[in-house]
């Protein structure tokens, strides 16, 4: 099961894209954190990622963090595979830390379901929204700009207007038992 | 013209992905013989070289290259390279209109 707004965020400690490891405690007082689970094979994760990277380039010199997690079972999405995600975040430019779970249980900890699925926490670490980035897939079809707003909102130390979105995309994939 | 549609439940795209297809064929001018498809299970996403959901097979052919990297499980979306060149759950509906027009082509 999710989280549920309110909720204060699981701790992690995750080897980055970069050779590093990102963890919650390590990301000094920043007004908000963003954790979003996402991957490198789903089309809707694909369609979103420059946002994610704009979102992170927009609002990093306001105190706002954003950790991408990949937590999908590479035995059967090799393209989800931690080289690869090395190779992705170069390809692409990513400005924030690209975090492995192989264990899931980050992940589990979250209750994410869908990539790509974002998480935001204020100040206190306490979730203030939950689901998809904006409103469409294509990036010219968007009317609402969700996480933005929630940024917006949290940074002006309000509660964003809209704390929950289905998030839209692929499934988590989740290591099989047996 | 015989179009099989192929997807699974799980990505959130079969619905839409259907509609684009109906509205391709009216495009094309050309009356689908639709069967729709969910593929549930791994071994029958090898058999049937499903790529990911939505997959579309006109006349028996893929309407898109198979995706390399990717592995023929069920529960997989699908995805395609638009004509502007980003990445996306859906074909541009003039690649899927191309496909229906070329098939009926073939078929004359």
């Amino acid at each position: 099961m999710s989280l549920a707004i309110g909720d204060t965020a699981p701790p992690f400690s995750l080897p980055t894209t970069e050779g590093a490891t990102v963890s919650l405690d390590g990301l000094d007082g920043p007004a908000a954190v963003a954790v979003v689970f996402t991957c490198n094979h789903c089309p809707y994760a694909q369609a979103w990622e420059d946002r994610i990277n704009e979102v992170a380039r927009d609002y990093g010199g306001r105190g706002v963090r954003l950790v991408a997690i990949n937590a999908n079972d590479a035995t059967t999405h090799p393209a989800d595979s931690f080289d690869a995600m090395v190779r992705r975040a170069r390809e692409k430019g990513y400005v924030f830390p690209y975090a492995h779970d192989e264990s899931q249980a980050v992940a589990r900890a979250y209750g994410a379901e869908r990539t790509p699925e974002v998480f935001l926490f204020d100040g206190d670490r306490r979730l203030v929204y939950h689901g998809a980035v904006d409103d469409s897939a294509d990036p010219g079809a968007v009317k609402v700009r969700y996480v933005r707003d929630a940024l917006d909102a949290v940074l002006a130390g309000q509660a964003p207007s809209r704390a929950e979105t289905a998030p839209v995309g692929c499934t988590v994939k989740w290591r099989r038992s047996g | 013209m015989a179009v099989r549609y192929l997807f699974n439940r799980t990505c959130p795209s079969h619905e839409a992905g259907l509609e684009l297809l109906l509205r391709a064929g009216r495009a094309a001018g050309v009356a689908i013989d639709l069967e729709v498809y969910e593929v549930t299970a791994d071994e029958e996403a090898e058999r049937l070289r499903f790529a990911g959901s939505p997959t579309y097979l006109v006349a028996g052919r893929d309407i898109a290259a198979l995706p390399q990297d990717v592995p023929f499980a069920a529960e997989s979306c699908r995805a395609y390279r638009l004509q502007d060149g980003r990445i996306g759950p859906l074909p541009d509906i003039d690649d899927l209109v191309a496909a229906l027009a070329a098939a009926e082509e073939e078929t004359a």
